[in-house]
């Protein structure tokens, strides 16, 4: 009798431990097609014909030299940064914006192996152009460019040595495209439905010098590139 | 009674702080430039059915010259006017006659930058008769010369002679030119929705 309850006690425990793991596994499993959704609607709308795929990541975010986005053309989606999401429009952000650079290592010469040699290189360069072509796609999917200056205005830090490292600061990043945003998509900035967010409302405060900027160039009708801080 | 008063100056505390929190920034910059304009909200592309695999070249060149910096140097938004080069058949037809006049503009420019790397055009927003945009796979880009491609070996040569492979460095890519003698392909997918 007592080892017929040790063996129940035994098989209850193994299926409790199932239990945990089906829960667990369903919550990234939902996690997952949630990133495909979006994703495959951002590829499929802007008629992207290459293969990148997205992967849902639980562990810990680690900082390592390979750049699976330009490399292999995956773009992984850690779980950490679900804490800076807030709306499908920042999710398709964050995708559009890597989208941007993977689509960018397919192009040029050796199978693209230099365009991604590249975007090392020149960080900052390509993460300007990528900001921007995440607009047109974001737009084309029928999501609300602005959800890319919210999430820009919550997710990086305004480091001290923005000029010199390979990064750059984010209150240009989000200069840049909302001048973009400006020029090519302007209901979204004549309709927001993000004027009461209050990362809207943060980036307002940040970018009055910025925007009085954009303000000059306008009424002066000119071409020129502003250099935003 | 001090239990009522206490209440009324915390509704009045509360109040006064639900006031301030809901009185946001305004973008008076897009009010005054915006306000007024007919904007449209553009269309996303979302009814997309790719099945058919047929695919028209559109041979194109530029009227003027541009470049990605210098001179000749294009804005972001500038528009551009291309001719067809010669005539574009699709099942025995023309579907866009040879020196048919297409609108497009300066989408993106990515200046040159060091170890090699070229400068580059995207153009966006062709404006076809008859060939409605989402048939059209846009945008296409124009690169300049893409030094990268011999600066990589000889930096990977030098790096046993330091600061050598460091100096290649400095050497910048090419500016992005579209002259008018260049042919540009444009890909049309006459059965896509």
């Amino acid at each position: 009798m007592k080892r017929f309850i040790l063996i129940l006690a035994l098989l209850l425990t193994g299926s409790m431990v199932w239990a945990v793991d089906d829960a667990t596994l369903l919550k990234e499993k939902s996690c997952q097609q949630y990133i495909n959704e979006i994703g495959t609607t951002i590829l499929n709308a802007n008629k992207i014909d290459k293969h990148i795929i997205f992967t849902y990541n639980k562990d810990e975010y680690k900082k390592t030299m390979n750049d699976p986005t330009i490399t292999k053309r995956q773009i992984i989606f850690y779980k950490e940064y679900f804490k800076y999401i807030d709306n499908d429009d920042e999710m398709a952000a964050f995708l559009a914006h890597q989208i941007s650079r993977a689509v960018k290592s397919f192009s040029g010469e050796w199978g693209g192996f230099v365009s991604s040699a590249q975007i090392k290189f020149a960080p900052k360069k390509y993460e300007i152009f990528a900001d921007k072509r995440a607009v047109d796609y974001m737009v084309n999917a029928g999501y609300n460019p602005i959800g890319l200056i919210t999430l820009l205005n919550k997710i990086y830090p305004q480091n001290v040595l923005d000029k010199l490292i390979f990064h750059n600061p984010p209150t240009r990043r989000m200069a840049i495209v909302y001048e973009y945003i400006y020029n090519n998509y302007p209901y979204y900035l004549a309709n927001n439905p993000y004027i009461n967010n209050i990362n809207y409302q943060n980036f307002l405060l940040n970018s009055v010098a910025n925007r009085a900027k954009l303000k000059e160039k306008i009424q002066t009708g000119s071409t020129k590139r502003i250099k935003y801080d | 009674m001090i239990k009522y008063i206490m209440l009324f100056v915390l509704a009045v505390v509360l109040g006064v702080n639900c006031a301030f929190a809901n009185t946001p920034v305004k973008d008076e910059f897009v009010e005054q430039t915006l306000a007024g304009k007919e904007l449209i909200k553009p269309e996303p592309n979302l009814n997309y059915d790719y099945q058919d695999t047929d695919r028209v070249m559109i041979p194109i060149q530029i009227t003027k010259k541009i470049s990605s910096a210098g001179k000749y140097g294009a804005y972001e938004g500038m528009p551009l006017e291309f001719i067809v080069k010669e005539n574009v058949f699709y099942n025995h037809k023309i579907v866009v006659p040879a020196g048919t006049k297409i609108k497009a503009r300066v989408d993106i420019i990515t200046g040159k930058g060091i170890s090699g790397i070229p400068g580059e055009l995207f153009i966006t927003d062709f404006e076809i008769p008859n060939v409605p945009g989402y048939q059209i796979m846009e945008p296409i880009s124009k690169r300049g010369q893409n030094r990268t491609l011999w600066i990589l070996p000889l930096k990977w040569a030098l790096t046993p002679l330091p600061p050598l492979g460091s100096f290649t460095n400095i050497i910048f890519g090419g500016d992005a030119v579209i002259k008018p003698k260049h042919t540009l392909k444009l890909y049309y997918y006459p059965n896509w929705i």
